[in-house]
């Protein structure tokens, strides 16, 4: 499991060196998330916020949320250190990967609707429970999926 | 702890309902779902030359609870539905209510072994021939080479309009009955065994069905067995094909067979073409008439079973705004399909009061946009007709919108 992890944080790594924007911080930090068994508020933020340049390259994730909370964007009521949910994970990355989302998200955005979005897009598995924790390996995975254009 | 003991413990934790018992582990998480969905379709009334539309409006309710204790999950499923139609039929019932175990790591480290109690979807692995809830015990185990599933269940607790299982003039006459409130009663039992990229990337099913009647006046039995594999072929094209047969004891066969090609075209405006020749036998010297259980009809006019049937199937769909900029333009699918059919045997179509000279019945055409996106409502509108053997034209139009909440 670790092992596949490192692989696809090295994957993630070569398509976002593509787009430019890795740096040695940044690459730490997506190896050291994906060995994890739960992905922690703080990494998610950091992370998505890096691919999707809300934040520098080399953003740290125990600064990362209160740099998103500043900007405007909502994150969950949790420490950094917490461990993350998929809801919470999915709807960090429709607000700060910018994704257009249909009418239910619209009305009730949040992280329901959020896991929808991203279960419609083909990215997440039908029948995730929003609630649950993902690894870091799946959340590298879910941003990888997402790098190439969903579905 | 062994995997043998984590198992029998599973199961007596799950046949018993202790469910608080597994809170009392540190590393159980529990998470809870629930959702729902409601849709409205309307177009024509089933039946011949009706002229009359027919709305259904449906509302579906479920809820989980997932309990994950480490390579066990345990779910706790509730799930329902009402139905009412312009024609005052109202139906509901339960689709399921069952708990569900999922094992990883066992047989082997990369196994999965599951178990279902309760009310639980039943189906074939072609789809063409079972498909509603019924009351049982599933047992299934896979590993990477293959994977079995061994299912008993009772389908007579379902309330009679969500039963699909009618065989016998004696389960018409209780359907139509006010007093009868339950389905007949019946038990069925399968096996399904599948082979994942057995050959070729091209997965293998073999599956065997026993439907038994357990009231004086239901034919004693019926059994169907079914061979289904699929791949790809080479490039944008993929195959699947399913040969069903079945019959009751001691009497003729029957036979189901049915290729599907398709072809896949991402990046061209992301389309996709399918061609689909399906057999249903009718009642020859050699062959019985195919009995299926689903309640699926061979077309939108042309609505009978596939049963005494050859049928040809042509269908495109699109999305041509692939590259327009706004996401929910992308979404839009146009589509067209047609469809041809053939009787087997002079017999006249179950259901449908047509009667045509020859073995010709027509031609349906149909063409219509579709849309899905995101959390938006689905939509699909669509029109066509069925030309008949005598060239008269049918004409009908459906719509339909799902809301999933």
């Amino acid at each position: 499991m670790q092992a596949g992890g490192r692989f696809l944080g090295s994957a993630l790594l070569l398509l976002i060196v593509g787009g430019g924007v890795a740096t040695s911080q940044s690459a730490d930090l997506m190896m050291a998330v994906s060995g994890q068994d739960s992905l922690r508020v703080g990494e998610a933020a950091a992370l998505i916020g890096i691919v999707g340049g809300s934040l520098p390259s080399q953003a740290e994730p125990a600064t990362a949320v209160d740099e998103l909370r500043r900007i405007g964007y909502v994150l969950p009521q949790k420490q950094p250190a917490a461990p993350i949910t998929v809801g919470e994970f999915s709807f960090l990355i429709i607000q700060l990967l910018d994704l257009p989302a249909g009418m239910l998200y619209s009305i009730f955005p949040g992280p329901r609707y959020a896991v929808r979005e991203l279960v419609a897009r083909g990215v997440l598995a039908a029948g995730v429970h929003p609630g649950a924790t993902l690894s870091g390996s799946e959340a590298l995975r879910i941003l990888g999926t997402l790098s190439r254009g969903g579905e | 702890m062994g995997r043998s003991r984590i198992v029998l413990r599973a199961l007596v934790l799950l046949a018993f309902g202790l469910v608080t018992n597994l809170s009392a582990h540190g590393q159980t998480a529990w998470t809870f779902d629930g959702g729902g969905s409601v849709s409205s379709e309307v177009g024509p009334l089933p039946g011949w030359n009706t002229g009359r539309v027919y709305l259904v409006d449906r509302l579906d309710g479920n809820l989980n609870l997932r309990q994950k204790l480490e390579a066990l999950t345990l779910d706790y499923n509730l799930s329902g539905f009402f139905r009412f139609t312009s024609e005052r039929e109202i139906t509901g019932d339960l689709s399921e209510l069952s708990a569900k175990l999922n094992l990883r790591g066992f047989p082997g480290s990369r196994g999965l072994f599951r178990v279902s109690l309760g009310r639980i979807p039943l189906t074939e692995p072609s789809g063409l021939v079972l498909r509603q809830p019924g009351d049982g015990l599933s047992i299934g185990a896979s590993v990477p080479a293959f994977k079995a599933e061994l299912t008993a269940a009772y389908l007579g607790f379902l309330l009679k309009n969500t039963n699909n299982v009618l065989l016998s003039a004696s389960d018409v006459t209780a359907l139509n009955d006010p007093n009868v409130v339950l389905a007949p009663s019946r038990a069925v039992g399968l096996l399904a065994l599948t082979f994942p990229e057995l050959v070729l990337r091209t997965d293998l099913g073999l599956w065997g069905m026993y439907l038994l009647g357990m009231g004086g006046s239901l034919p004693a039995g019926r059994w169907y067995a079914g061979l289904s594999e699929q791949g790809p072929i080479w490039g944008p094209l993929s195959q699947r094909s399913d040969l069903v047969t079945g019959a009751e004891l001691a009497a003729q066969l029957s036979l189901l067979a049915r290729i599907v090609l398709r072809a896949e075209f991402p990046r061209v405006a992301a389309s996709r073409a399918e061609l689909e020749l399906l057999y249903a036998s009718g009642d020859t010297p050699s062959l019985s008439a195919f009995m299926p259980l689903t309640g699926d009809t061979a077309g939108v006019i042309l609505a009978t079973p596939l049963q005494n049937l050859f049928r040809l199937s042509l269908g495109y769909s699109a999305h041509p705004f692939t590259n327009k900029g706004f996401e929910w333009l992308q979404a839009i699918a146009p589509f067209i399909s047609s469809r041809w059919y053939f009787r087997q045997s002079a017999t006249p179509a179950a259901a449908v009061p047509y009667d045509p000279p020859g073995n010709y019945y027509g031609t349906e055409l149909e063409s219509g946009l579709a849309f899905r996106h995101g959390t938006d409502p689905e939509i699909s509108v669509s029109g066509g007709f069925f030309a008949d053997a005598a060239a008269a034209f049918h004409w009908f139009a459906r719509a339909s919108v799902v809301l999933n909440l």
